[in-house]
């Protein structure tokens, strides 16, 4: 509630608060002509959105609810812009979202954006390779916008653009992982149950894990300094091709873990976990994007190679180096805006992914990569996506479909909305997610079955 | 033999002179009073729907053209669903790449310049139709179907079929703007859409349509074009026309 107010005092004093109006930069009114007395548009808006949720697969608690209210401002001065974008959602147990809280600072054409936001990388619009400046944010399953998804936070941007080309340089200096449930409805995976009630041991034994006498230990994720990470890209354009190529240094936003673990092959026969401990690995991305339009089609590409700090695969718990590609072509209609792309993405680990038991002492070395996979060891995993929208009835009604296919974890999420404008200021919608895991692998939407879900919702602005 | 051509220059420019303008040479000025090197608009659409219903759309658009070359930047002000989309046009040696931002997305994508097609803004305009509603000397064929004592009334036939087959205009005879304009299917016998000019007035000695509605036969739904304001011939910084300030809305 503190945070609510600070943030709303801050925003009393930034008045006042205006669009862009190109009128506004002109001084003389000779030979101007208006029909209505024009004012200087403020550009601040106050959201409020409900909906009801149905999880019908979900037994013990079948229904949700929400409300949350929003409120975006932005002032432009001569060489300052401020932004404020915030939501608050009194139900959650973090209730307020701050997404955007920036200062950006112009100077010719350069600027300087600092405060927290998020900053996006990457030239496909459904699947992404390179689009790792924010982690993202798990905790409400899978949106159809990936910038949704996105976790501000804060950073220190500089741009230049010259005539065909362009310059970002990011400095990060703190850690902000990816946000996950530990326990709840999004909860990725059993945490106090991470590898299962069973281990193979690979010699055709297979033992029940033992975790009553887990020793965790405790969170604690690189601090200021530590953490500091940053980077640049380089984008510019040759006729109808955007190419560009980047450079990054930070954290993955999602934890490692050190599991000591033990097959004890006396009576009673058993895996027993003796503890969990905490890890972060640190990355370099050396990656590139790319989009080539052919007459109404666009073919986007993004590709990295991401280096982990432990190049070598001497520790389990620390990420391997990883490749990531993907692929797409997107299409828009140009009588009706009807969108649609379809995306290919492949991933390559070079590292151990397979849990290995010292034959000697029986400790048994767990890869985290493994774990991450979702007790996956296939090196490979590659997946597809398929999205479109398509407006109807001159832009009041929205319909929007996308979906993802795991192909190695045979994994499927579906989204679908609808969504109908009832005037400029409300909109109604519906909204359908269907997680779903085929065959016996695991992996996140498998584990998210229950989360299938129907929202019904509405969003009025003021 | 110096002489005499003298003479029948004197004799022939009078009668050219008050000669009755061709088709051609009426939508040229149609389109000749509409031109600018720099235009800067602020912009209201009311989308009206047969039954009545009314949604607005507010944009604001600055051109600029240099060596018959036209660049485009439209800011989308409001409703809230398209608020700070802005889009760019970019003519360059007669070929026009096109650049859109959408803010959700917080990305510039490059998109394919026969998007004119289709409707704007859910508009009863399409692209085209935002550029001109009416065809030049080159682009159609153009026949006098009609004078009046304020109104000529032009048919014209376009080269090169897009998305209409036939156009007749009404054109004032005093200032050139076009009163009414109807849109004929390809097959050039069914109406599609007409424009209608409400209010016209004056940008210093200007002629300009200030308020214009264009309705589509088939469905009723019309939509109001209002030029809230408008300049012609201010400087425009030509940074505006750039995708630096597609990305970041700012000079």
């Amino acid at each position: 509630m503190k945070k609510l107010l600070v943030l709303l005092l801050l925003i009393a004093f930034v008045t006042p608060l205006f669009a862009f109006d190109f009128f506004a930069t002109l001084d003389d009114e000779e030979g101007q002509a208006t029909t209505e007395t024009v004012k200087p548009k403020e550009l601040t808006s106050l959201f409020v959105e409900g909906f009801g949720t149905c999880y019908p697969l979900d037994e013990d608690e079948p229904f949700g609810y929400g409300i949350s209210l929003g409120m975006t401002f932005e002032e432009n001065r001569d060489k300052i812009r401020t932004e404020v974008d915030f939501s608050f959602s009194p139900i959650l147990r973090d209730p307020l979202s701050v997404r955007t809280l920036a200062v950006t600072f112009f100077f010719g054409p350069t600027n300087l954006k600092v405060g927290m936001f998020t900053h996006p990388w990457g030239t496909s619009t459904t699947l992404h390779a390179v689009d790792i400046i924010n982690a993202q944010d798990f905790t409400h399953g899978i949106l159809d916008n990936p910038e949704a998804m996105k976790k501000s936070e804060f950073m220190i941007v500089y741009n230049a653009y010259f005539k065909r080309s362009s310059l970002d340089l990011i400095i990060k200096p703190f850690y902000r992982p990816m946000d996950m449930d530990a326990s709840d409805r999004y909860a990725p995976m059993d945490t106090d149950n991470l590898l299962g009630a069973t281990f193979d041991l690979g010699n055709g034994m297979v033992l029940p894990i033992n975790s009553d006498n887990i020793r965790v230990g405790i969170y604690e994720h690189p601090k200021f300094w530590k953490a500091l990470g940053g980077g640049g890209r380089y984008r510019f354009s040759i006729g109808d091709l955007d190419l560009g190529f980047m450079l990054f240094s930070s954290f993955y936003p999602q934890m490692g873990f050190d599991i000591k673990a033990k097959a004890k092959l006396a009576p009673p026969q058993e895996v027993e976990i003796t503890s969990i401990d905490f890890d972060f690995t640190r990355y370099h991305l050396a990656g590139t994007e790319g989009s080539l339009l052919v007459g109404p089609v666009t073919i986007a590409w993004e590709g990295g190679l991401f280096l982990s700090e432990d190049f070598k695969n001497e520790d389990p718990a620390k990420y391997s180096t990883k490749a990531v590609a993907v692929a797409e072509l997107s299409y828009t209609e140009p009588k009706t805006s009807f969108f649609a792309s379809v995306a290919y993405q492949g991933q390559y680990i070079f590292g151990d992914m397979e849990p290995s038991v010292d034959q000697t002492t029986l400790d048994i070395t767990i890869p985290v990569d493994y774990i991450a996979s979702f007790l996956n060891d296939n090196s490979y995993s590659s997946s597809v996506a398929v999205a479109f929208e398509m407006p109807l009835m001159r832009e009041r009604l929205k319909v929007r479909m996308a979906a993802t296919y795991g192909i190695e974890n045979r994994s499927l999420v579906a989204l679908g909305s609808l969504s109908y404008e009832i005037n400029d200021s409300l909109s109604v919608y519906a909204r359908g997610a269907y997680y779903d895991g085929f065959g016996d692998k695991q992996s996140l939407f498998k584990n998210w079955e229950n989360n299938s879900s129907i929202t019904i919702g509405m969003n009025a602005w003021f | 033999m110096k002489r005499t051509f003298t003479i029948l220059l004197l004799i022939l420019i009078p009668s050219l002179l008050v000669a009755a303008p061709t088709a051609a040479q009426i939508m040229d000025r149609v389109i000749e009073t509409q031109k600018a090197d720099t235009a800067a608009m602020d912009l209201k659409l009311t989308l009206i729907e047969a039954n009545g219903t009314e949604r607005e759309r507010r944009i604001q658009t600055l051109s600029q053209t240099i060596d018959d070359n036209t660049s485009i930047i439209t800011v989308f002000l409001s409703p809230e669903s398209v608020k700070n989309t802005r889009f760019l046009s970019v003519e360059e040696k007669g070929v026009t790449d096109q650049w859109i931002y959408l803010p959700a997305l917080k990305r510039v994508r490059k998109i394919s310049a026969t998007e004119e097609g289709g409707s704007f803004m859910g508009s009863d305009f399409s692209y085209s139709d935002m550029a001109s509603t009416t065809y030049d000397a080159d682009e159609a064929t153009h026949r006098l179907i009609e004078e009046t004592a304020t109104t000529y009334v032009v048919e014209s036939i376009p080269k090169t079929v897009k998305s209409y087959g036939k156009n007749i205009a009404t054109v004032e005879k005093e200032t050139f703007l076009p009163l009414k304009v109807e849109f004929y299917a390809p097959d050039r016998t069914t109406l599609l859409k007409t424009l209608t000019t409400l209010e016209t007035g004056k940008v210093g000695s200007r002629p300009i349509t200030k308020v214009v509605e264009m309705k589509t036969i088939a469905t009723g739904h019309a939509t109001r074009l209002e030029m809230v304001q408008v300049r012609y011939d201010v400087p425009i910084p030509s940074a505006y026309f750039t995708v630096r300030f597609l990305e970041t809305g700012r000079l």
